[in-house]
């Protein structure tokens, strides 16, 4: 019998499969990544061939779903594909399309709210990598 | 109403035994509250009465937990502590008066915070569990705790003139969660997320000595109640307003998705200490009381960061230690000053790399009891040989 925090992650996986759609800017990911990868990916630079090739625990939903039949996703990776605006180690600001999210679910989910890390350069008022300000903490 | 009626009541010489009053009470058992097992978590006015009554009535073992100290203003409501003992840790001072009013009372002093720094099996081991508490994060974790080992647990809460006394038994009714609104959560989270260095103010309201006693002897009624399996009602709070001399009761409504409802179990007892034993020692006995499953994790109590990676200076830096230990502190890099990007989880794999780091490095605790998925499984592992070290630990 699931835990209420399995029912709730299956919830929120269901949620967020059905808010994409084709037309959508943003993709996930449902992260498994052992503790080398997770370590590889902050060095990488977010690009689907690394996502693919380099990281067999980073997996479409629908992969996830088949590889842990029954289980929720405790990590996601989502990728924004929209154009905003970044600052390089110049200072300079020039556009950036690519942008990426990890959302990680702790033990005392849903009691406490998850943890947001964003990964990619941004300039932003509610941004400042890797800390979001959403108003939930 | 296991003993209503089926007990002899003792007649003893009432100048040689200091319970010969309590023997002639028809459902009372001095001996069961003698073998008796209770935990007190707080030490302020609320703790203090609740003690005091608890150490009155001869209960054997107390496991008291407060991590704070004793300052002047306590002494309006503390019957425990003195103006010398300023300073000095509330649990301990008050373990020491406590055996002064009652030495067969053994009260284990615990100088801790009960929301990371307390083990579940601790829990385990009680027959009751007292609240004395001052604030929703610390009441959420007493409810998971006791939700998931089993126990009962009386709370109670103090206002200037009124206060209540709620009394949780799960499985059964309503738990505390049940009864937090989206406005608690967000006050829980409002806590949660505090800046390094700014507590927010508990332990600061206006109360007095009368409503904790008040409130206080109702607690350790119930917990007596309890003790002797007479009925007590769950899931409901009496409010007792001292202006209007009111009691009130309301029944709380179960919450069927609640996240505290959640039963540990099968419970296995390993011979090992938090600190015997590194992740990938855990993981391999763990995986000996499987199935062979080739998913196994274990989940951490608190969320791990495991790497900084500072994308300026290109350096990579191991961390494996919880979250709010490390963030928002230790983010920025200490070489260039920009802020690194990190790595989080809140699960280990038998897979992990990193098998070498003690299990006492990601959050986990003495006599922890530690949720392991085995594939669709859940197996839950106690760190049995940490039990001594707490609950009979000689002070110096």
């Amino acid at each position: 019998m699931p835990s209420p925090r399995e029912k709730r992650l299956q919830k929120e996986f269901q949620r967020m499969k059905d808010i994409v759609s084709p037309h959508s800017l943003f993709r996930f990911f449902c992260a498994d990544l052992s503790d080398s990868e997770a370590a590889e990916f902050l060095k990488s630079q977010i690009s689907y061939d690394v996502i693919h090739q380099h990281l067999p625990g980073l997996l479409e939903p629908d992969a996830f779903e088949k590889k842990y039949i029954g289980l929720p996703p405790e990590k996601y990776l989502v990728v924004y594909e929209c154009n905003g605006l970044a600052r390089d180690n110049d200072g300079n600001i020039g556009k950036t399309a690519a942008h990426a999210m990890e959302i990680v679910f702790g033990w005392d989910y849903p009691s406490k709210p998850p943890t947001f890390v964003w990964h990619t350069p941004i300039w932003h008022p509610n941004f400042n990598t890797p800390n979001i300000c959403i108003g939930l903490c | 109403m296991k003993n209503q009626g089926s007990h002899l009541i003792d007649i003893t010489d009432p100048t040689q035994d200091r319970y010969a009053a309590l023997r002639l009470i028809d459902w009372w058992d001095q001996e069961r509250v003698q073998n008796a097992h209770l935990m007190v978590i707080g030490a302020g006015a609320l703790g203090n009465e609740v003690l005091k009554n608890l150490a009155l009535l001869g209960v054997g073992y107390i496991f008291l937990v407060d991590f704070d100290t004793v300052e002047a203003s306590n002494l309006t409501r503390s019957v425990l502590f003195r103006p010398e003992d300023g300073g000095r840790f509330k649990a301990e001072v008050a373990a020491e008066s406590l055996h002064k009013i009652n030495p067969d009372v053994h009260v284990q002093p615990f100088c801790g915070d009960v929301t990371h720094d307390l083990g579940l099996g601790v829990f385990r081991q009680m027959d009751v569990i007292i609240g004395c508490l001052d604030n929703r994060a610390a009441r959420l974790a007493v409810n998971q705790a006791c939700w998931h080992i089993q126990r009962p647990w009386v709370d109670g809460a103090l206002d200037v003139m009124d206060g209540l006394v709620r009394t949780f038994m799960p499985p059964d009714d309503a738990c505390y969660e049940c009864t937090l609104t989206e406005q608690d959560y967000a006050l829980l989270n409002l806590r949660y997320s505090c800046p390094p260095g700014f507590t927010l103010t508990t332990g600061r309201q206006p109360t007095t000595p009368m409503i904790a006693s008040i409130i206080a002897a109702m607690q350790v009624q119930e917990a007596m109640k309890l003790l002797h399996g007479l009925p007590v009602s769950s899931g409901q709070a009496t409010y007792y307003s001292g202006m209007g001399m009111r009691l009130t009761q309301v029944k709380y409504t179960r919450r069927d998705e609640c996240p505290s409802h959640l039963m540990f179990e099968p419970i296995i007892s390993l011979p090992y200490g938090v600190d015997d034993l590194t992740v990938g020692q855990f993981l391999d006995l763990v995986s000996s009381y499987g199935n062979g499953e080739n998913m196994i994790r274990l989940f951490l109590p608190r969320q791990i960061v495991t790497v900084f990676h500072c994308p300026t200076c290109a350096t990579d830096v191991p961390v494996y230690r919880p979250y709010e230990d490390v963030v928002p502190v230790e983010v920025p890099c200490p070489h260039c000053g920009k802020l690194r990007l990190y790595s989080n989880i809140s699960y280990i794999t038998a897979s992990a790399k990193n098998h070498n780091i003690p299990l006492s490095q990601l959050g986990i605790t003495h006599f922890s009891i530690l949720p392991v998925q085995l594939a669709q499984r859940w197996q839950y592992f106690e760190l049995s040989a940490d039990k001594d070290s707490i609950m009979n630990r000689q002070e110096k």
